[in-house]
């Protein structure tokens, strides 16, 4: 898995590039907006952690630079400025993910695992939680080495709450993962789904938040 | 001066009433005049008709002396003119009904007023034309006043009666004449804080483009002023958070691979990742208060779905919730409000992070959305330490914190989450109140958003 690293500060690029190598990926850094572009058209990286204030060029020029010349490059945008606007601007732009800085190596870790899971990295196609595994690639579920028989929107909802173990899913966004965007959503459709999916769960699997959505524990 | 219309329309009234009566009152005077003079005039006729009818009658002697019979209905219309016909020695000739016997008047040529039967008269005495006897005409005052008063005051009504009716129109026209002042006043009215656009300049009256260009130039200044303070807020944020998170991530690495190291070492890389923690909330906090602050404000309401932004921002927070074992529920309706969605999050995620933060392990917390026709309702509910009641004043100050740097709950924070809310309460016209708790104990913060009042967040501080 290699990464492309566009950061202006030496200190930040060389705490992340450790961080990053230490988990056994391949990092290029640069400094510059003009070099991040030049990097990208001439060997496109798996993922691009990109820095918007960078000081030669735009952020977002470079995020667009990216989606057009490297559409299949991953990419996730720190920044030092908090305000909604630039994170919705960022979204929009085509970035994957979006970390403000100062934040945690754990946090950084994970997204770019989320990152890499994408990317249908063989490494990381299975998640597992507790005796529950599911294998992204086959879309399938075990549980303790058991095929789960789960219906299509059963299996993405269960995968939505496993990958995001210890994070609670609200209803929203449960919603929007499971269904595209004007279908037509019956109001109880999830309720009725976690229904069916604890069902074949061990008791307490799926745990319910009320009024707020639901959350698979980590285990 | 409450209104320049009713000023102008009162003051324009006034004078031209005053006017009006001024010159009703010169005409009724003149007219007067004019009628006193057409009176004697018409006595002076009547006295030429008699002088020339009578003194022949008088040769021909067709009068009976004493002449009662003279009829005297002639000379009346409308008002009555009475005569004598005397003779120089003061014996009447002759006379109409209601004169007395005797002379009313002394034997003098000219216009004179005499008061006889009860009435004031105007009375004219003659000679005749052969000398040889006077006339006496007269005619009552009362009477006289009376005719001329039906002729000049019906064009004297007019005028007085116009006053209202000018007044009326006097309001229209000063109406439409300012109604390019109103458009400017509910130009500016209408605008949202934030609004800084330039008036529209064009197609105004000369009176205001001084008005309307000064206006102008000190929203430019305005603007220019905020955008220096949006400029500055954000550099401030980008160089106060780059250094936070190189340290942050060097930290991190060290605690990585020195996790082999000495306890000691270990405790303290983990005090050094506490700092750095809580160095990062406090300038996450002044920033966010820094941009909340409604006089700083420069953004713009639109419609929130308050009970699903306050859902996601509970999902924010699983991991504080799941390691203190905290029991939270959302209960009530799907509610809406007004606002912005920066400043609105930020106070939910600060409420949320107090229940959190001030609930022991395993307590619980109750979030209540309610939307009742008074407004919308955001109850914070916990089970947790609470805040006594003399001390709920205090804690919306800056910096301040309950029982100082670390309370019992030994919960640490920068002590400005509640200055921020109570700013975002202000910023949206809302009213917040820490009232008991329904688990007994620990603290309910009600949020209340009035319905469509205040909208335009010009609260105080």
């Amino acid at each position: 898995m290699r990464i492309l690293l566009a950061e202006d500060d030496p200190l930040i690029a060389d705490g992340v590039a450790e961080a990053l190598r230490q988990s056994g990926l391949v990092v290029n850094h640069v400094a510059g907006g003009r070099a991040a572009c030049a990097s990208l058209l001439a060997d496109p990286p798996d993922i691009l952690i990109l820095d918007l204030g960078l000081p030669d060029m735009d952020g977002f020029e470079v995020l667009k630079y990216s989606k057009a010349h490297a559409p299949a490059t991953q990419v996730l945008v720190l920044t030092a400025r908090d305000s909604t606007e630039s994170k919705v601007r960022g979204l929009d732009a085509g970035a994957d993910d979006y970390l403000t800085k100062p934040f945690a190596r754990a946090e950084l870790l994970a997204r770019v695992r989320v990152l890499e899971r994408r990317l249908g990295n063989a490494a990381s196609a299975t998640i597992d939680v507790g005796p529950l595994r599911i294998d992204t690639r086959n879309q399938e579920a075990s549980l303790s080495g058991e095929p789960l028989t789960l219906a299509r929107r059963e299996y993405m909802l269960l995968k939505a709450l496993v990958e995001s173990a210890g994070t609670i899913q609200t209803r929203e966004s449960l919603e929007t993962r499971l269904y595209g965007w004007g279908e037509e959503v019956a109001s109880n459709s999830i309720e009725v789904h976690i229904h069916h999916l604890r069902k074949k769960l061990p008791n307490g699997f799926i745990k319910t938040l009320r009024g707020i959505g639901y959350m698979v524990p980590r285990q | 001066m409450k209104s320049i219309r009713v000023f102008l329309t009162l003051t324009l009234l006034s004078v031209t009433a005053l006017l009006n009566f001024a010159a009703a009152l010169r005409g009724y005077q003149q007219g007067m005049v004019e009628a006193e003079v057409l009176f004697n005039q018409r006595m002076q006729q009547h006295l030429d008709l008699l002088n020339f009818s009578l003194p022949s009658q008088l040769k021909t002697q067709e009068l009976p002396t004493g002449g009662e019979s003279i009829p005297t209905r002639v000379l009346a219309s409308g008002n009555q003119l009475e005569f004598q016909w005397i003779r120089p020695n003061g014996e009447l000739i002759a006379r109409s009904e209601r004169m007395p016997a005797s002379p009313v008047a002394p034997l003098e040529s000219g216009y004179r007023f005499i008061n006889f039967a009860g009435y004031r008269w105007h009375a004219l005495v003659e000679r005749s034309q052969d000398g040889q006897s006077w006339y006496v005409l007269a005619e009552r005052d009362d009477q006289r006043w009376r005719m001329a008063e039906s002729i000049i005051l019906p064009a004297v009504y007019p005028m007085l009666l116009a006053v209202p009716v000018l007044g009326a129109i006097m309001w229209w026209l000063l109406g439409v004449g300012l109604k390019p002042v109103a458009k400017l006043a509910a130009d500016l009215e209408q605008r949202e804080a934030s609004d800084l656009r330039p008036l529209v300049a064009d197609n105004i009256p000369s009176e205001l483009r001084q008005l309307t260009a000064s206006a102008n130039a000190l929203l430019r200044r305005l603007e220019a002023s905020f955008a220096r303070e949006r400029r500055f807020s954000a550099d401030a944020a980008h160089e106060l958070r780059t250094p936070l998170a190189a340290l942050r991530i060097q930290c991190d690495n060290l605690a990585f691979n020195e996790s082999k190291a000495s306890s000691q070492v270990q405790g303290g890389i983990a005090k050094l990742q506490d700092g750095l923690e809580r160095l990062g909330h406090l300038v996450d906090q002044i920033l966010i208060l820094n941009r909340v602050a409604p006089d700083q404000y420069m953004g713009r309401f639109e419609p929130i779905a308050l009970t699903a932004a306050v859902r996601q921002l509970i999902a924010e927070q699983s991991d504080a919730l799941e390691s203190r074992e905290l029991d939270i529920e959302l209960v009530g309706d799907e509610a809406h409000v007004q606002g912005d969605t920066f400043a609105i999050e930020s106070m939910v995620r600060n409420l949320l992070g107090n229940a959190i933060k001030y609930t022991p392990e395993g307590g619980s917390i109750r979030i209540r959305t309610t939307d009742t026709p008074q407004g919308v309702v955001l109850d914070v509910i916990d089970n947790g330490v609470g805040i006594a009641q003399e001390l709920r004043d205090r804690v919306f100050d800056r910096f301040y914190r309950v029982d100082g740097d670390r309370n019992d709950t030994g919960a640490s924070g920068c002590g400005l989450g509640l200055s921020i809310v109570k700013q975002v309460v202000d910023l949206h016209g809302a009213h917040i109140e820490l009232r008991d708790s329904e688990f007994g104990t620990g603290l309910c913060v009600r949020v209340v958003f009035a319905t469509s009042e205040s909208k335009g967040g010009h609260g105080n501080e």
